[in-house]
């Protein structure tokens, strides 16, 4: 009798058990959610920023449609660009982003299809203004300026 | 694209829900559904703890030994309770009462909710519950003995409350073992599985005129003065009806054509009943439809309303014709007759105990229909004892008490006639009823009115008053 | 730049919980044969302990990125297989903890290799023709089991090929439709759409070549299974959802003929509609899972009590029933619940994962698992027809369980990846 007593409780222990661990995976997933709401909702830092409003599905490496913009950042196909586009269309080197003194610059980079600002193909540099649409093969980046 | 994936992380979670919502019926909801279900080979282990069954004075009709760590399912009484008692085997599955009792029959080896756990720890084993049945076994015993090996069925019940107190049908089967005789009893030709007393359809014959004298003396077609003129035959367009053995009984009043079984008369009150009449009655009698007495009946067979020509309608009227029915569908009808116009709802099971003695539930008796008012019910039943007094039914007469009943000589396409009678006593107050039918047995009055005047007799011979609860 | 070790707690945690998990499913099995209780308890369990301790420690060492909850949801899956086993078929069990082991052994060293699994985009074609090839051959030098020729057999290993080129079908799947999704995705959303037919009819006739080559093999869990996961992807890659409706609507067709055509196809349909009709024969194995699963009700009858060894096949196609009957409906939707979990986490992988190839794949992977439990828990319960397919991870097998753990090494690879370009891109944001 005392061995069957303790195979009934050991049963209710198994399953006791395998809800904990069950248990213990729920708050690591929902601890998980919370981290990424709130990395979702960390203020914007400030600076010039470029949001891609076409295509970021093409774009590697971005984590959300916001990209900010600091230093001198590559646009192009090649892996080694720091805007990396999937786009047949867009050239090795395709164009070049540089801020300074809190105003971004934009440059083609002798492309074969051309950088477009508000459909206007872009000839060497040209500085962005505020809601400017930069085309870069199947992509739009909408310039959001100096955000504070 | 993220998006399209978290949509795709939500069709899995409601695919898996699904599956785990489906799951539950099978485990919780109609968890019974499953495992109660007599296909389930783990009622071997349900045999290990199944419940007894006991008759209603607590013999011990089936129950559990071990063999060599073997269950085994064992009836003491072998082929005299059955079919109605069944079997529970694990290959063949399950019968009669043990089939449809199965439920409460089955037992657990280890407890399922928080009381049975107690008494588990306790060290309290979880037998399945017993049975007790409204079963006399010496009433049982007593028709399977009357009978005497010929072929057919006998139903005994109290009128008043319902009890079934025998219900033997012959041949019967010896259900230890089953499993080594099951071939052989498939293809036996004289089909001993069958229960004959609850799904045996025989035409009632002559007994039936019980219920058409009930129905027209109800409806006020007839009364206890109306003569009837039988010069040995009647037309009814083209068809004749003759009396048996082509004699005539000249003019006979209500009482004498029910004494003297006479068809001519019986022809004629069926016409007047009329086939919408007698077809609402015959649903009123409660004969049209299934019901369970612990196990389930099916209803009898009776040609409908709009299917009835007047010939059809007349030989309803003397229990021939289309019409096919068990001996316990007589008994019903009979019963009502004993009971002032009002049939108690039969069942077989009196109670249920679990194994420690504490009584589960108990059947009370129930009050099913009242076809008939008390005094039709009265006419008709004293008309009865004079069937037995000075009619065809005289050979179950017996000494200081009144007994009323019908002979039936039913004619049917399989050979000789099935020999019925169905009687009831003490008339006054009747506490056994009595329906016996011999398959091709001959004349009603002569083979079957004996069996049951020697079962009757028993029951009232040398037992004192038995007839209510325990 | 001194290396910090990142030691995974949770995992850590959670492994602590399996172990004892673990020792308490094996005591409970002995003790159900009134063995008693002693060093042969953590015997029996050691070597798939000492396997997913390793693991984890090899996980830590190389300072892996990726999800703590992974490892211990399929670890902890595995232990119910091995419990299972152990409990169904004892003489198999050893035999499955090899399995396993070979399964945690090719895990890390798939993984551990630091394999580029980008590299599979550019083999896209290759993949798929042996995947096709590896198929026909089965088909026409394999040997026959219970009247399917889906088997190799070496030696006394049999070995099933399908579990793999499955995965090799998802490769190609994924890399296609990445490299085709613009094309099929840049039209606007017309109905009957001629342009992008140019690039689906390819995938749709490969794919009805894999289809074709299940049907005649007679495998119809993999070809429904095939299909759910391919649907997934393509829904994923482009949203076209009235292609998919097209397609669903083809499948219905098709299935409609096949019942028709092929009595096997006909039996196993007629069966989950009414297994009553033939309780001995073909509806008896779905019955006598009926059956199982309601003998354990809401508790279980406990590890080791019930009578699952009554359903035929139990310890590789329904197995789902016997940890129904012995562990009851919790037990049952513990592990419905680590499967969601664990599909879960990889579909997350999927989506943190920044390359598209990489995350399609991911995808893919997860789409596999989440149908492949699906069709056979289903099938197990009588929710869908049955299909002859393995519960991952659990089910006897070495072919399935080595296929799970490539799975698994496979969305490792994506998830690390994923983990070293997310640090990297915090880097590039900061700096």
């Amino acid at each position: 009798m005392p061995a069957d007593n303790l195979l009934y409780i050991l049963k209710y222990v198994y399953l006791a058990l395998i809800y904990l661990f069950l248990l213990q995976i729920i708050l690591l997933i929902r601890a998980d959610v919370r981290r990424q709401r709130a990395s979702k909702k960390a203020p914007s830092r400030p600076g010039p920023a470029l949001e891609i409003i076409v295509g970021s599905e093409l774009i590697d490496g971005a984590q959300d449609t916001l990209l900010h913009l600091s230093g001198t950042l590559i646009a192009g196909r090649d892996a080694s660009c720091d805007i990396q586009i999937s786009d047949a269309s867009v050239s090795g080197r395709h164009a070049q982003f540089t801020v300074k003194d809190r105003r971004c610059v934009v440059e083609d980079l002798g492309s074969t299809n051309g950088t477009f600002i508000n459909d206007i193909r872009l000839e060497g540099k040209a500085e962005l203004a505020k809601d400017d649409i930069v085309k870069i093969g199947m992509v739009s980046f909408q310039y959001r300026g100096d955000h504070q | 694209m993220k998006k399209r994936i978290e949509d795709i992380t939500i069709l899995f979670s409601l695919l898996f829900t699904a599956l785990v919502v489906y799951l539950s019926f099978i485990q919780i909801v109609n968890r019974d559904l499953f495992f109660g279900n007599e296909k389930n080979p783990r009622l071997l282990e349900n045999i290990r703890y199944r419940g007894n069954i006991y008759d209603r004075k607590g013999e011990l009709l089936a129950c559990t030994k071990i063999d060599n760590e073997l269950p085994r399912r064992v009836y003491p009484f072998r082929e005299m309770l059955e079919p109605i008692l069944g079997y529970s085997d694990i290959r063949l599955g399950d019968e009669g009462i043990e089939k449809y009792q199965n439920s409460r029959l089955v037992g657990k080896k280890l407890p399922d909710n928080i009381y049975e756990a107690f008494s588990f720890i306790n060290g309290r084993k979880l037998a399945g519950r017993d049975i007790y049945l409204t079963i006399d076994l010496a009433i049982q015993k007593a028709c399977i003995d009357a009978m005497d090996k010929r072929k057919g069925a006998v139903v005994v019940m109290n009128p008043r409350t319902g009890e079934i107190l025998a219900l033997a049908s012959i041949p019967g089967y010896d259900p230890n073992g089953i499993e080594k005789n099951w071939d052989r009893l498939r293809k036996d030709p004289s089909t001993p599985l069958v229960n004959r007393a609850i799904d045996g359809r025989y035409p009632p014959g002559s007994t039936f005129k019980v219920f058409s004298l009930a129905v027209a003396l109800e409806l006020g077609y007839v009364t206890k003065d109306t003569v009837f003129s039988c010069p040995g035959f009647f037309d009814i367009g083209s068809y004749r009806v003759h009396e048996a053995e082509g004699g005539s009984h000249g003019a006979v009043n209500t009482e004498g054509a029910l004494v003297n079984s006479c068809n001519v008369a019986f022809a004629q009150m069926g016409l007047k009943i009329g086939q919408q009449n007698f077809y609402g009655f015959v649903r009123a009698f409660k004969l049209l439809e299934p019901f369970n007495i612990g196990v389930p009946v099916r209803a009898a067979t009776f040609p409908q309303a709009e299917e009835m020509s007047e010939g059809g309608l007349a030989q309803s009227a003397f229990g021939q014709g289309s019409i096919t029915l068990s001996p316990l569908h007589l008994a019903l009808v009979f019963s009502a007759m004993a009971n002032d116009g009002k049939i108690m709802k039969p069942y077989v099971i009196k109670g249920v105990r679990s194994h420690d003695g504490k009584d589960v539930f108990t059947t009370h008796p129930q009050v099913w229909c009242q076809p008939v008012s008390p005094s039709t019910a009265d006419a008709v039943k004293s008309m009865m004892i004079q069937a037995v007094e000075r009619g065809t039914g005289y050979k179950s007469r017996i000494e200081g008490t009144a007994v009323a009943g019908k002979t039936g000589t039913a004619e049917n396409p399989h050979g000789d006639t099935h020999a019925w009678f169905a009687a009831f006593a003490p008339a006054e107050n009747p506490r056994y009823l009595v329906v016996a039918v011999v398959e091709n047995g001959g004349y009603g009055g002569r083979v079957a009115a004996p069996i049951v005047h020697s079962i009757l007799q028993f029951c009232l011979g040398d037992r004192k008053d038995t007839g209510e609860s325990r | 730049m001194s290396k910090k070790i990142h030691f995974r707690k949770a995992e850590l945690r959670l492994l602590l919980l399996l172990s004892l998990i673990y020792c308490v499913g094996i005591a409970l099995i002995k003790m159900s044969h009134g063995e008693k209780l002693d060093i042969s308890v953590m015997m029996t369990a050691l070597p798939l302990l000492i396997a997913f301790w390793t693991t984890h420690t090899l996980l830590t060492i190389s300072d892996s990125k990726t999800d703590e909850m992974l490892m211990p949801l399929f670890a902890f899956l595995s232990i119910i297989g091995h419990i299972e086993i152990y409990r169904l078929e004892p003489a198999l069990a050893f035999k499955q903890v090899l399995f396993i082991l070979g399964g945690f052994a090719l895990f890390n060293i798939w993984y551990l290799k630091g394999f580029d699994y980008r590299i599979w985009e550019d083999y896209k074609y290759l993949v798929l023709f042996s995947g096709i090839a590896i198929q026909i051959a089965v088909m026409i030098l394999g040997t026959e089991i219970n009247g399917a020729k889906l088997w190799f057999r070496i030696g006394s290993i049999n070995f099933q090929p399908v579990e793999v080129v499955k995965i090799l079908v998802v490769v190609f799947l994924a890399s296609y439709l990445k490299q085709k999704k613009e094309f099929i995705t840049s039209h606007p959303k017309r109905w009957l759409d001629s342009l992008s037919f140019k690039y689906l009819l390819p995938l749709i006739a490969i794919l009805g070549c894999c289809e074709l080559i299940l049907v005649v093999q007679k495998d119809m869990g993999m070809a429904l299974l095939l299909f759910g996961t391919f649907m997934c992807l393509f829904y994923i890659a482009t949203e076209r959802i009235g292609m998919i409706v097209c397609a669903f609507l083809l499948f219905l067709m098709s299935s409609y003929a096949l019942i028709q055509k092929f009595p096997h196809v006909h039996v196993r349909f007629a069966v989950w509609l009414d297994p009553w009709q033939d309780p001995n024969g073909s509806g008896y194995q779905i019955l006598q899972s009926l059956f199982a699963l309601s003998a354990g009700g809401f508790w279980g009858t406990g590890l080791g009590m019930g009578s699952p060894t009554l359903i035929p096949a139990v310890h590789t196609d329904f197995v789902f029933a016997a940890i129904g009957e012995e562990m009851g409906f919790l037990g049952a939707m513990a592990v419905i619940l680590a499967y969601l979990f664990l599909v879960h986490r990889i579909f997350k992988v999927s989506l943190q994962c920044h390359d598209e190839f990489g995350s399609l794949f991911a995808a893919g992977l997860g789409a596999l698992l989440a149908c492949q439990v699906f069709i056979i828990t289903g099938g197990s319960i009588k929710f869908i027809p049955m299909t002859g397919i393995t519960l991952p991870f659990i089910s006897y097998g070495g072919s399935s369980v080595i296929s799970n753990f490539f799975l698994m090494a496979l969305v490792f690879q994506i998830a690390e990846q994923a983990g070293k370009k997310k640090s990297q891109l915090l880097q590039m944001k900061a700096s």
